[in-house]
């Protein structure tokens, strides 16, 4: 049994990998479009809040919901002028364009900031004792807000009309929009509510870990084998999966050391040789 | 039997022609600098062919960066001849390095096998992610295995210097090599798209329902182009290895994986060879350029430029001849009426 040091760790990665996975299987899930350039709405979001909260020295909860609201802004803006023309085109198509916009964001970034780790000071000094382990309480504060982020976005899918169009445009666009689901706004709103949430990663995440602009590729990585493992297109998977996927990473990483990267990758592969669909993901559907 | 000296045969043959006489000239007339921009430029037309060849069976390879790596060090470590400074147990090898390179190439290839039998049963998004996610395998092996790959530091790849020729002091050998890899891989890749098989890798990226449907194992076709993509680009990676005369575990992974993908969308996917020529010859040098002025602007501008391509010039840099005659007879014609 790993100390209770390492399980707690755990619990911080699986939820950091969470909230850049739920935003991406979500946009994924109800456009069919994998926005690459998610990691760097991630990394665009942990230097706004470097900006505002370590430069500026505005309060924490402000720059957060400023963060928040600006990244899902550049996501409705995204959708509309970006993926919008080439959506009838297929996957590649919009895949090149996101991809082409990460480049562009990354470029941006180290632009105006340059390439050096930029440390964000702790929000929330001082520690707790747990079980005779002292954890920061912005660690606490990162799972607690990302636990009721993911219950309000479950509580979108699952218990609001808002939420039944989503599913229905999952399942077939073209006939949800026969239906009356204005497919054109509700894709706005579910790009503004999956960048908030890389958004509200990357704002709460800045002061646990160094800020630099190369810091988006890695959650992107890990989210979407992330979402490979849970199933493609399924929230709930992601959810879980991005969860199992932190606690495998830090587990191994314990017991092994540098090489658990290297088996948690084999695992992806046998996902994906024995069971395609992940754990929760059905055959063809998404969502 | 249709002729087989067509106007467009003709024609390709002589743009061909043309552009090998100016590169071998180039390399008598063109500076050791312009060498320097050059050289890499073949190098990454040579990996932006094979991303093409995947792409034209409607896959969309992330991991072109992981086989250039592989090539790299398997070159390195077949050739490099410094085990007592560096503590590295791989120099037990020792072998010439154009050996090495072979070697490296099928190493690569044989890799970019597995890796395709694996995932290209189920391709798309699936194959994308794996690829993604194996360019960062690779580079936690290299980092994790010191003895064999040097670590953080990185392992000596030596100069290539068969017959006696000088590589170490000029750079025109290394170019007139790589210039005789990148035209092999050109011909290689176009007598593979003009084949049977490339007619093949073409119906299965238009429709692969009604290409099963008639028979075309989809995979087989898909696998066989990573293959033959995954060789290239290990060939290259060990070309690039011996040209920089280091390799470390940072020399390519996620962003030079997406940034050949940049080179062949910017160029255009159109022709097996011509569009990801044209893509590396005009972004490597301007990449280069940009790196050693501005932190960060190369990405910026490259992301801007795949923007721009995606929008205005679907089919990519190397057609714009192309756009820009239509666009003037289009005038003519509307003037006239």
């Amino acid at each position: 049994m790993p100390p209770l040091v390492v399980w707690i760790d755990a619990l911080i990665v699986g939820f950091s990998i969470i909230m850049v996975a739920s935003g991406l299987a979500f946009v994924w899930g109800v456009m069919g479009i994998l926005n690459w350039a998610h990691g760097q709405l991630y990394m665009v979001a942990a230097f706004l809040v470097f900006s505002m909260y370590a430069r500026a020295g505005l309060n924490y909860f402000l720059v957060l919901v400023i963060t928040i609201v600006v990244i899902g802004a550049v996501g409705i803006a995204i959708e509309r002028i970006l993926i919008r023309p080439v959506a009838n085109k297929g996957f590649l198509a919009a895949s090149v364009v996101t991809m082409g916009l990460s480049f562009a964001l990354q470029g941006f970034i180290t632009v105006v900031y340059g390439p050096s780790l930029k440390a964000v000071p702790e929000v929330f000094s001082g520690k707790v004792s747990i079980g005779g382990v002292f954890v920061s309480w912005q660690r606490i504060v990162v799972v607690a807000i990302a636990i009721v982020a993911m219950l309000g976005l479950y509580y979108l899918i699952n218990r609001t009309r808002m939420g039944l169009a989503m599913r229905a445009s999952a399942q077939d666009g073209t006939v949800a929009g026969l239906f009356g689901v204005r497919t054109g706004r509700l894709f706005a709103v579910v790009m503004f509510v999956g960048s908030a949430l890389a958004g509200l990663g990357g704002g709460l995440l800045a002061p646990v870990y160094s800020v630099d602009p190369t810091i988006g590729g890695r959650p992107l990585t890990l989210a979407l084998l992330a979402i490979v493992l849970g199933g493609l297109g399924s929230f709930k998977g992601s959810v879980i999966g991005g969860l199992l996927f932190g606690f495998a990473s830090i587990m191994l990483a314990y017991y092994i050391g540098t090489w658990y990267e290297l088996i948690l990758f084999g695992i992806i592969i046998l996902v994906i040789l024995f069971r395609p669909q992940g754990m929760f993901g059905k055959a063809e559907a998404r969502v | 039997m249709e002729t087989y000296w067509t106007y467009s045969r003709i024609k390709a043959i002589a743009v061909a022609v043309v552009a090998l006489v100016g590169a071998i000239v180039l390399a008598y007339a063109g500076s050791e600098k312009i060498l320097t921009y050059l050289i890499p430029a073949y190098i990454w037309a040579i990996v932006a062919m094979g991303w093409t060849a995947i792409f034209r069976t409607g896959q969309f390879s992330l991991g072109q960066g992981a086989f250039m790596m592989i090539g790299a060090y398997s070159s390195a470590i077949l050739t490099t001849s410094v085990a007592e400074t560096t503590q590295i147990t791989s120099a037990i090898f020792q072998l010439p390095v154009l050996v090495g390179m072979l070697i490296a190439a099928v190493i690569s290839g044989v890799l970019a096998f597995i890796i395709g039998a694996i995932t290209l049963r189920l391709g798309g998004i699936f194959f994308c992610i794996v690829t993604l996610a194996f360019n960062e395998v690779i580079r936690i092996v290299a980092v994790g295995l010191p003895h064999w790959f040097g670590g953080v530091n990185g392992i000596l790849a030596p100069f290539p210097g068969p017959f006696g020729i000088d590589f170490q002091h000029s750079k025109r050998p290394f170019y007139l090599l790589t210039l005789m890899i990148l035209v092999l891989a050109a011909i290689v890749f176009w007598r593979l798209d003009k084949s049977r098989i490339g007619s093949r890798f073409r119906a299965v990226a238009a429709n692969k329902n009604l290409a099963e449907h008639t028979g075309l194992h989809l995979a087989k076709y898909r696998i066989i182009a990573f293959t033959v993509a995954g060789t290239f680009a290990g060939l290259a990676g060990a070309l690039f290895g011996h040209y920089l005369h280091v390799v470390t575990p940072t020399l390519f992974g996620m962003a030079e994986a997406i940034m050949v993908l940049i080179m062949c969308t910017a160029g255009g996917t159109r022709s097996p060879v011509v569009g990801a020529t044209v893509g590396a010859l005009v972004l490597s040098p301007l990449g280069d350029y940009l790196t050693s002025k501005l932190q960060g602007g190369k990405l910026m501008v490259f992301g801007i430029i795949v923007l721009l391509v995606a929008f205005f010039l679907v089919n990519g840099i190397s057609s714009a001849p192309d756009s820009i005659k239509d666009l003037i007879v289009g005038r003519m014609k509307k003037v006239r009426a």
